[in-house]
């Protein structure tokens, strides 16, 4: 039997492979029926693995490995293509395959006509090998083989429709932004490698950072300054692919991409990742509060910026790619605090909720014939009746109503911000170690738990302003797609359905007792805090602050208040145009750096490419070959005797040296 | 010949070898430049025969034969080619035959 349950990760990771590399080489000839069949089944039948091993891990036995092959094996370096499957990953791997099996049936509605159907589902199935490599890998070197995978795929959907040449340009985007976050991963981990015995293991490193060797006093490193210069260089690999500041700016782009995509890479798996490695490294980043501060507060900034932008956008996949950015942002706020189990919860529950987000504003655009403005829509619960519910109840999860799993998680992660206050490690050395900051953390805690709450207010407010605006006043489109819309075929609308009870449902799942087993280390070093006011006042706070931020949307843009919106945009027009053009953020990064290297680039073409490499280097050398050839082509002139004259010279004065 | 020199010998050979050597430099005709060739590696045998005999060592007679031999084989090969090249040309005079330049 446990031969068998090993085996099944096999399975989980490699089945997408197979599908990409069939709909990836023979999907042209293969027939839309086939690409279909592959490209769902493969995953589909990953999913049911996971869940088998899921039951298997569920029924009390311990976690297990299935090792593919001896992968690096350099020195004292020893890397296996291993995977390993315990509680966290499990959670990630029946999200991940979940959510993504039931996207890939939504494509198959939503990419239908789509001339590239067969290209869509052999990146979609290799985005699925990749995210799979990431979450059940057993060491960090398969987590960055899959960390690079995703960002491949990202990059190859983002641009999917290539021939758009804004489209392409923000795949571009997404990944040389990812680069620069990949680059602080890859340094974070390669100082974690030289510090911690070349093991690369979650299971070893996990012993090596443990609580024993902490008491004993054996930890591969005692000086807090590099433990938080690898905690604070593998953040910045967070930042790039949870799209946190001030590596955001790529995922609003990425929406260029098809929705299902949006919703699967850009809202549920892929972007969550940082959340993930985050805590499955929890023991070291428990090590150094001050990157554990960073992260919060990076978190918490993170999600008002993004939920203040996300109020006066009009196309509604940016609101949902801002929204995703500021929920993202609740969950570094959640594992800077320590409240791992919680920020896991809320990857769950939004990874529900936001890929239902998307796939009906999917739905809603392939009803109006790729329409995204949002005040070109109105009135769609007429036409859209079942994407109409389901949306509602995606956007009353998100929004924090109680009894729906968007509440229960984002109230854990404030109740975790609120309640906790880092303790420091007394075995660490150096300035970044020192205990009295402890209380420093606690009280700049209860701020970011107040900014959360403005953050779920806006939250609250820009979620139903989509919805009303989408769903209800009237209908300000054109004629034709009002008349004739796409309505949604089964394979869209099932989906939904499904996406719509999980995000009820998922609320109720106990993912922080669930992740006890791994996440057993930060009793120790975090003083529990519930005294503080905030703690106990934070339920009602928050179901208020949600009703607050409905009832204002209703008012503003359904009720009495309909010509108030427009009226703040006008008199506050400077705030408006600042707000609505993101803060300028783009033409800041555009001006500081990317104009800068365009200019050294161009400098860099002009002299090193056109000088150097073009002139010196590939003319020089044929002309340096031409020229001597030209010298000394008389020497060979056809006249046998001349050649033996010099013969019989050469050898004279041979023989003259010789003698 | 035991009361000649052995410095006479040396002497002709090296004549011998240098009117070969002008004869291949400077004779325009192919059959001449080739029987000019031959006398060389006469004055070759000679001298070595010469020291042989003066050392009492057959290796150099050995060596002689040999070069008699490939000399001939040479001469075979050699007398096709200009045969060869005079159906051509209708000539034996090197200057003609120059294909062979840049």
């Amino acid at each position: 039997m446990s031969l068998q349950v090993e085996s099944l990760l096999g399975i989980i990771v490699f089945l997408p492979l197979l599908g990409a590399v069939i709909n990836g080489l023979a999907g042209k000839k293969l027939g839309k029926g086939v690409v279909t069949f592959v490209g769902c089944a493969t995953v589909g039948v990953a999913f049911v693995a996971a869940l088998f091993a899921w039951l298997h891990l569920k029924s009390g036995q311990q976690p297990f490995h299935w090792l593919a092959w001896n992968w690096i094996d350099a020195g004292s370096l020893h890397v296996n293509l291993e995977y390993y499957f315990d509680h966290l990953s499990a959670l990630m791997t029946l999200v991940v395959t979940g959510v993504g099996f039931l996207i890939h049936v939504f494509s198959v509605g939503y990419m239908g006509e789509d001339k590239s159907y067969y290209r869509y589902f052999a990146y979609l199935n290799l985005f699925m090998f990749s995210m799979l490599n990431l979450v059940l890998g057993s060491n960090m070197v398969v987590m960055f083989l899959g960390w690079e995978g995703v960002g491949l795929c990202s990059y190859l959907l983002i641009g999917f429709w290539f021939d758009d040449d804004l489209k392409a340009q923000a795949g571009q985007k997404a990944f040389i932004v990812n680069r620069i976050g990949d680059f602080g991963f890859l340094i974070g981990m390669f100082l974690l490698l030289f510090y911690a015995d070349g093991t690369v293991d979650y299971l070893q490193l996990q012993s090596l950072f443990s609580d024993q060797a902490r008491e004993v006093g054996t930890l591969p490193l005692r000086d807090s300054l590099t433990i938080t210069a690898i905690c604070l260089c593998l953040f910045v690999g967070a930042c790039g692919k949870s799209a946190q500041i001030p590596l955001y700016v790529w995922l609003p782009d990425a929406m260029a991409g098809p929705t299902p995509v949006s919703a699967l890479i850009h809202a549920a798996t892929m972007v969550t990742a940082g959340v993930y490695m985050i805590t499955r490294l929890n023991f070291l980043f428990m090590l150094s509060p001050i990157a554990m501060a960073t992260i919060a507060t990076v978190g918490a900034l993170t999600a008002i910026f993004a939920a203040t932008i996300g109020i006066v956008q009009r196309d509604i996949k940016k609101v949902l790619a801002y929204s995703t950015v500021s929920q993202l942002g609740y969950m570094f706020l959640g594992v800077g605090v320590g409240a791992f189990g919680a920020s896991v919860f809320h990857l769950m529950t939004h990874a529900f909720f936001k890929a239902l987000l998307f796939l009906g504003s999917g739905a809603v655009i392939h009803a109006m014939h790729g329409e995204q403005d949002i005040f070109k829509m109105g009135n769609l619960r007429k036409l859209l009746p079942i994407t109409h519910i389901t949306f509602l109840i995606g956007t009353i999860a998100i929004a924090g109503v109680p009894g729906f799993a968007g509440f229960f998680s984002k109230e854990a992660i404030l109740h975790g911000s609120a309640g906790l206050g880092l303790t420091t490690d007394v075995a660490l050395t150096g300035p970044w170690g020192l205990s009295e900051y402890a209380g420093v953390f606690a009280g700049w805690f209860q701020v970011l738990t107040v900014v959360g709450l403005v953050a779920a207010l806006c939250t609250a407010f820009y979620m139903f302003r989509l919805y009303f605006v989408t769903f209800w006043t009237d209908y300000r489109g054109d004629r034709h797609s009002w008349d004739h819309p796409h309505k949604p075929g089964f394979a869209m609308e099932i989906p939904l359905m499904v996406l719509a009870v999980l995000s009820i449902v998922g609320g109720y799942f106990p993912v922080s007792d669930w992740l006890a087993p791994i996440l057993s280390r930060p009793a120790q070093l975090l003083v529990e805090n519930h005294d503080s006011a905030l703690s106990h006042m934070l339920m009602p706070i928050s179901i208020t602050v949600a009703c607050i931020g409905i009832v204002a949307a209703w008012f503003l843009y359904v009720g009495p208040g309909r010509r108030l919106p427009s009226l703040f945009a006008s008199r506050l027009s400077w705030l408006h145009t600042v707000v609505f053009n993101k803060y300028f953020v783009d033409e800041l990064y555009h001006g500081m750096i990317v104009r800068p290297v365009q200019v050294v680039a161009q400098a860099l073409f002009l002299v090193v490419d056109r000088v150097v490499i073009d002139g010196i280097g590939v003319r020089g050398a044929p002309w340096v070959v031409a020229m001597t050839g030209r010298m000394i082509r008389f020497v060979q002139n056809g006249e046998v005797q001349r050649y033996a004259v010099a013969m019989v010279v050469g050898l004279a004065v041979l023989v003259y040296f010789l003698k | 010949m035991s009361g000649i020199p052995l410095s006479w010998w040396l002497t002709l050979g090296t004549v011998l070898f240098g009117v070969g050597t002008i004869g291949v430099l400077t004779r325009r005709n192919a059959l001449v430049v080739f029987m000019s060739i031959e006398l060389m590696l006469n004055a070759v045998n000679l001298i070595l025969l010469a020291f042989a005999r003066q050392r009492g060592d057959e290796h150099g007679h050995v060596l002689a034969f040999f070069i008699i031999a490939v000399a001939a084989a040479e001469a075979a090969v050699g007398l096709a080619i200009i045969l060869s090249v005079f159906r051509h040309k209708r000539s034996v005079n090197l200057d003609d035959v120059r294909a062979l330049k840049h």
